[in-house]
């Protein structure tokens, strides 16, 4: 090694260190995961298979997207495009933005079961758990959509805003196709973040799986049938079948961060990964 | 800003709306939570019961002193643990990878900063809880297991930050220092990373966050103790996972719950402070 | 264009919010999770022939079923503990009993104790017997594992066993049933109670007081649970057709709750 490296070294060693860390995760899920993973344990139901869940992860994470993208991009259109750089109305949202963002899910969900469940009556389904993940994943998109929009260099808008376009043109037409790119890849962290979440949705959406699927019915995802076997096992040897949901889990969150990333490069985004938040 | 042109009007205010149903919607959880809380925080004497070291809750002693240490331990093996490792990967991927790797490596850190927290859980509970029986003593369900998982976790977050850190530093800067004669360690350690402390301390703080507020994969390995802890190998419980440890216990109105949103309020006071020291820190 | 569908989330936002739910053909059951295996694989039964009604199944414990229900946040409550007035708000449920499920008192297998008198476990759980060696065992210290408070388990053993001494603030608390038993395995040393109507593998079912427990003879064993179904005496046919259902299926015994009738 050349002298005056030993910190480069050391670096080394400890990355080395931190990488084998998740190796170990990873391959003792894989190891005691892969066995049982057949395309039987993928499409049934019961105590077979892991189908409903894998349902009801997709549709509790769609509808939960369809309706925070929307309403984050709002208010980061508001913050950053309508509202005075600085201004403290827009330090106000930041803070309350990122203390929101770390409250813990469970105090989130407590507050919409109260009121979703007491007060509106809906039953523990679906739909109550995707109002909790849109509370919990709003102040995530605020965030995700305030980085994307302000990395638009305001070039870009002052030359719309200078050709006549009004703020919302400049919006629409420039600076969020800008941002498509970051926008994309920011949801799909997004996404991989909502399809781990299961502390919240053990309280709003239930731990079990209907024979009619509906909407108001109850609809257990992947991450809470890990806490469920988990919970129950008084039956051993279902710590492969909760192996095998995480990995079931992983690749699905892996696929969507893969897709979002390839999908954010088409848009101009280049490569590398999210800058954080 | 220019004054909004007739066309704006509509779009502003739905926007503006969507703002404030957003603060709205963060105003109502806070107030449910301090409206929870009022009967315990109104009383002088039932809040001073608050401070002390026993949690026995169905004989009316409310201490919380067990989980605010707990919480503190917690989180600090976490970060003595990941704060180095991070920098060791970050100062790996700015110095040592080229930029083809670099993306790739970027990548990597990305998809495992989504790993759910009940894989960590469960690797908690089949490798730490056994390893720190094994070799440290005690039960296996430890403060130290905790923040063991818990580093883990937020390892890639703080990666990422501090190698977007370091990445900052202007090659003139390090240049300058290397014609001076300095080493590539002198250079580190005396011109780069102080030049990248504020954004390294954001990426500190925002680690510290995530920490602060884990709730499951703690819960599964910290062995939930309500007496305060003799010591890191000890079993313990933290704020988040006595919450949702006894949140069921006690319906709203009791005394019990209205400890539990104190809790809630505390986990919230601290998350403030932390993101307006990140603020500050950020912008130097 | 954009406005307008702006316009159309809000106003199917605010639709959602106000519509009433139709509770009528989708039922919440909350509560207890000592039974949670059994109403899971028993509500598919009541689905299929019910069609178009959906049962919910959703966790908490057992006083979390009980406020629930007496609130009208859930249609049937799951509880192991008789209610509270404090917890049912004055409400008067209606009971349905399952039976009766047995609680066994299991430690590690490397303990080398089988039996233990109800003065001994009793001080074993309380922490003042802190190794395994002073009740006839190796010498490995003892690690109480216990359930959180809102758990009925935890009720009944301090009802029943502890008279009137608490179980150590020291002891590991489990969130269920399953967590406890999948603990206790893993731990040398642990000692903890589950709701269990078979022997559980991996572990040693301690003999209380000269007693030992036999799953041919589960109605017999002294401590148990009595998991109960718990509704609003207003509630719709289809709750109480539900409650009857649950109640009386002949699966239970499989789960280990045996009929009261000893």
């Amino acid at each position: 090694m050349v002298r005056g490296r030993r910190l480069f070294g050391l670096s080394a060693v400890l990355a080395v260190l931190g990488m084998a860390g998740f190796v170990l995760v990873l391959g003792s899920l894989l190891k005691s995961g892969l066995p049982l993973l057949t395309w039987r344990f993928l499409t049934s139901s019961g105590n077979v298979g892991i189908g409903p869940e894998i349902l009801n992860t997709v549709v509790l994470c769609s509808i939960t997207m369809i309706v925070t993208v929307p309403l984050g991009l709002l208010v980061a259109v508001y913050q950053g495009e309508y509202l005075r750089r600085q201004s403290r109305r827009v330090r106000e949202l930041d803070h309350l933005r990122a203390t929101l963002m770390s409250a813990p899910t469970i105090v989130l969900a407590l507050a919409v079961y109260r009121v979703a469940v007491g007060w509106w009556h809906w039953p523990v389904s679906l739909l109550t758990g995707a109002l909790a993940l849109s509370v919990i994943n709003w102040p995530f998109m605020v965030t995700v959509c305030r980085a994307a929009l302000s990395a638009v260099p305001d070039s870009y808008r002052e030359a719309s805003l200078a050709l006549g376009a009004s703020r919302f043109e400049t919006v629409v037409r420039v600076v969020i196709p800008a941002a498509l790119g970051t926008l994309i890849e920011g949801i799909g962290m997004a996404l991989a973040r909502l399809a781990g979440e299961s502390a919240a949705l053990i309280v709003t959406t239930g731990v079990n799986v209907s024979q009619h699927w509906s909407l108001w019915g109850p609809g257990e995802t992947l991450a809470v049938h890990i806490w469920y076997i988990r919970t129950e096992g008084v039956v051993s040897g279902r710590d492969a079948e909760a192996a095998a949901t995480g990995v079931t889990l992983m690749i699905g969150i892996s696929v969507v961060l893969w897709l979002s990333n390839r999908v954010a490069q088409l848009f101009g985004r280049s490569e590398g990964g999210y800058d954080g938040t | 800003m220019s004054t909004p042109s007739v066309t704006d009007r509509m779009p502003r205010r739905t926007a503006g709306l969507a703002a404030g149903l957003f603060a709205l919607v963060g105003i109502i959880l806070v107030a449910s939570l301090a409206a929870g809380a009022w009967p315990m925080l109104g009383a002088p004497r039932a809040a001073a019961n608050l401070i002390g070291a026993v949690w026995d809750p169905l004989r009316g002693r409310y201490g919380v002193a067990p989980f605010v240490v707990g919480t503190a331990a917690v989180t600090l093996t976490a970060l003595v643990i990941a704060v180095p490792i991070a920098l060791g990967v970050a100062v790996s991927i700015v110095h040592q990878v080229g930029a083809l790797g670099r993306g790739g490596i970027l990548r990597v850190l990305t998809v495992l900063t989504a790993v759910p927290s009940v894989i960590f859980g469960w690797w908690g509970l089949q490798m730490v809880v056994p390893w720190v029986r094994a070799h440290v003593g005690g039960p296996g369900f430890s403060l130290l297991a905790a923040g063991i998982v818990l580093a883990l976790m937020i390892l890639p977050t703080l990666s990422l930050f501090f190698a977007q850190a370091l990445s900052k530093v202007p090659n003139t800067l390090k240049e300058g220092s290397a014609a001076l004669g300095a080493t590539p360690d002198q250079t580190l350690l005396r011109v780069e990373l102080p030049f990248a402390m504020p954004a390294l301390v954001n990426g500190l703080v925002v680690g510290l966050a995530r920490a602060l507020g884990e709730t499951m994969a703690v819960q599964m390995v910290v062995g939930g103790q309500t007496a305060i802890p003799a010591g890191l190998a000890a079993p313990g419980a933290t704020l988040t996972t006595q919450i949702f440890t006894d949140m069921t216990a006690f319906p709203p109105g009791t005394a019990g719950h209205a400890v539990l949103d104190i809790m809630a309020l505390l986990l919230l006071a601290a998350m403030y402070v932390l993101v307006r020291t990140a603020e500050r820190w950020g912008s130097r | 264009m954009v406005t307008a569908w702006i316009k159309g989330l809000l106003f199917t936002l605010l639709a959602l919010a106000s519509a009433v739910a139709p509770t009528s053909r989708h039922l919440t059951i909350a509560g207890a999770t000592s039974t949670l295996a059994y109403l899971r694989d028993t509500v598919g039964g009541f689905e299929r022939s019910h069609p178009g009604y959906t049962v919910s199944l959703a966790g908490g414990g057992s006083v979390a079923g009980l406020v629930e229900v007496s609130r009208g946040r859930a249609d049937v409550g799951v509880s192991d503990i008789p209610p509270r007035a404090e917890w049912t708000s004055g409400v008067h449920l209606q009971v349905m009993p399952l039976g009766r499920l047995p609680i066994l008192f299991v430690a590690h297998p490397g303990t080398g104790v089988h039996n233990l008198t109800t003065t001994e476990l009793r001080a074993v759980l309380d922490g003042r017997t802190r190794s395994w060696k002073s009740v006839g065992g190796r010498p490995v210290p003892i690690v109480v594992m216990t359930r959180p408070l809102a758990s009925g388990a935890l009720s009944v053993v301090d009802r029943e066993m502890m008279g009137g001494r608490r179980i150590t603030s020291q002891a590991i608390v489990q969130l269920s049933n399953g967590a406890t038993l999948a603990g206790v395995r893993e731990t040398p040393g642990a000692v903890g109670f589950v709701e269990s109507g078979v022997v559980p593998r991996g572990v040693t079912v301690l003999g209380v007081g000269g007693r030992h427990f036999s799953p041919k003879r589960g109605a017999e064993w002294p401590w148990y649970a009595e998991p109960s179904l718990y509704v609003r005496p207003e509630a719709p046919s289809i709750v109480h057709d539900l409650v009857r259902y649950l109640g009386s299926h002949p699966n239970r015994t499989r789960y280990g709750i045996y009929g009261s009738a000893s």
